[in-house]
């Protein structure tokens, strides 16, 4: 940064190189100037970038953490790393670290928000240019309920729904698990909703079969001397019944 | 209900009938050569294209009569029975339709346009119909009030090794009859004046007598639960069948109640288990009163007051 004067900026891509050769791009390009601000939005930028992407990682070992960067003259647009993320608590689901909160600022910056007569469409990016869309609506005794999706290079790879039971707690259901949060992001109850397979119901009959027709025998001890030849039950001995009725 | 006459001593099969709504059909043994023949050529006569796809009813043949058919049928056709805890619900069977001396076959047109000759099938099941209707069958005809009840006959009598399939001659003692009065003997005598009683006669009357009477019996009953449910009754070869599949068509609301499997029906098992019985010394040592208590009714009390577990299954 030393060699980066007051009028220049810094191009900065955050790559690794894994054991078998492969580089891959962690985060998007940066454009940082020589001041504390940007330091400080570096650092926060690193922290965040390894903590979402340890998961993902986790199981490949690294051979390089590399930086690959650029001089540019002229100042970069401001970077901004608000306190509100860095305090947002966040938990991991697949890979994904997501904010433990129903406000859309606490996923990263919003881009737009539509508003049509009783929602709210927010776009959000995150600071790895993943898109957000909450589509929020806000009911008569203030609670609220999101439907979020979540675009990872335009590919949807993610979508869950939080509602606000009370002015309390919410819960998220992503897929069948389903968190109930208190307000303040603490995990108060996690269960799995079991894909199930019901009993169906039966069409009735639409025509009446009386297709059958009954069927007796009538047998007599083995014993009889005329039956001595006629033993087809081939066994060598057994308890013999005979029917009342 | 059975008696037990005789252990360790084998029956045969000396007589077989059927009924099919319209006409009783017969075969007596002394017209073959043995009750193997006699089985045989009854099942023959059943294998033809106008009883394709019928059920055969035959009371209480999971215990009894499926011993007779079952060597039988497999020598004539495919069989498969079906088995519910090892015990027998019913017996599919498929044979050959026969001609005189030939099998049936029939003209069909291949998929490459040629005429070929295609063997006639014939498909029957047979049911059990005391896991249908649990009664027995004298029961069940003063139950559905039918026109043919159930007869008497001397059962015992053929016990004698001395008596032919062809006797002729006086009425069988009481004492050859099983649970009767002396009242419904002397019914029973006045049938033939001249006393003049032929086994033969008698045995195939009483055996088709049966038959009709079941027929009647299951007429009503399938007919009692077409016109109140719209559910045949030849669909289902028991009651429990039956009354599930009546609950699914009219009282069963969609997704409500799940299957369960694998790891939750496991776990959800375990917590069925039978009354717990507890035993206590009976003594006291620290002279302290006892309170003992005891709930009475508790599965019915639960099922009236309480929630039925049903819809997702959530595993937490």
């Amino acid at each position: 940064m030393s060699k980066v004067n007051e009028n220049q900026h810094i191009l900065l891509q955050f790559r690794i190189l894994t054991c078998d050769g492969i580089y891959k791009t962690v985060g998007k390009l940066l454009q940082l100037n020589n001041n504390n601000l940007d330091k400080d939005f570096l650092k926060t930028f690193i922290q965040n970038v390894i903590e979402e992407k340890t998961s993902g990682y986790s199981d490949i070992e690294l051979t390089k953490i590399i930086f690959s960067y650029g001089i540019r003259d002229g100042l970069a647009p401001a970077n901004i790393n608000t306190d509100k993320e860095a305090n947002t608590i966040l938990y991991n689901y697949k890979h994904y670290k997501l904010a433990v909160s129903l406000d859309p600022l606490d996923f990263g910056e919003i881009i737009n928000i539509i508003k049509t007569d009783n929602r709210t469409t927010y776009i959000v990016q995150n600071i790895n240019g993943n898109l957000y869309t909450f589509t929020q609506i806000i009911n008569k005794n203030n609670l609220i309920t999101n439907k979020v999706t979540l675009h990872k290079k335009g590919v949807l790879t993610l979508s869950w729904s939080d509602v606000q039971t009370d002015q309390d707690k919410f819960t998220r259901t992503i897929g069948n698990n389903v968190f109930v949060y208190n307000i303040n992001g603490k995990l108060i109850n996690f269960h799995v909703i079991k894909p199930t397979k019901y009993i169906n119901t039966i069409e009735k009959h639409k025509e009446h079969d009386t297709n059958f027709l009954t069927l007796d025998v009538e047998t007599r001890l083995a014993t009889s001397k005329v039956d001595d030849n006629n033993d087809i039950t081939n066994q060598r001995r057994s308890s013999t019944y005979t029917l009342l009725d | 209900m059975i008696l037990l006459i005789n252990a360790g001593a084998q029956h045969i099969p000396y007589l077989i009938s059927y009924f099919d709504g319209r006409r009783c059909n017969s075969f007596y043994i002394s017209d073959y050569k043995n009750a193997e023949d006699m089985i045989k050529a009854c099942i023959n006569s059943l294998t033809i294209e106008n009883y394709n796809k019928f059920k055969i009813y035959v009371h209480n043949l999971a215990n009894f009569d499926a011993v007779f058919l079952l060597k039988i049928l497999v020598e004539l056709g495919s069989v498969e029975p079906i088995l519910n805890k090892g015990r027998l619900i019913s017996i599919n069977f498929t044979g050959h339709v026969k001609q005189v001396d030939s099998i049936a076959k029939a003209k069909i047109v291949n998929k490459k346009g040629i005429i070929i000759d295609k063997l006639i099938l014939c498909s029957l099941t047979f049911y059990d119909s005391y896991q249908l209707l649990l009664a027995s069958l004298r029961k069940l005809g003063v139950a559905f009030n039918v026109i043919e009840k159930k007869d008497i006959f001397p059962h015992l009598f053929l016990n004698n090794p001395d008596i032919p399939y062809d006797y002729v001659g006086p009425v069988p003692s009481i004492e050859y009859f099983i649970n009767i009065t002396i009242d419904e003997y002397n019914e029973y005598c006045k049938r033939f004046p001249n006393n003049t009683w032929s086994l033969r006669e008698e045995a195939i009357s009483y055996c088709e007598l049966d038959c009709i009477s079941l027929h009647q019996i299951i007429i009503k009953f399938s007919d009692l639960i077409y016109n109140k449910y719209s559910i045949n009754i030849t669909k289902f070869p028991t009651i429990t069948g039956l009354t599930f599949v009546i609950f699914r068509s009219h009282f069963l609301n969609i997704f409500t109640i799940p299957m369960l499997s694998g790891k939750v029906f496991k776990e959800i098992k375990t917590l069925f288990t039978g009354g717990a019985t507890d035993m206590y010394l009976p003594c006291n040592y620290d002279q302290k009163p006892i309170y003992c208590y005891d709930v009475n009714s508790l599965y019915p009390y639960i099922m009236q007051n309480e929630m039925m577990p049903i819809g997702k299954i959530v595993y937490f």
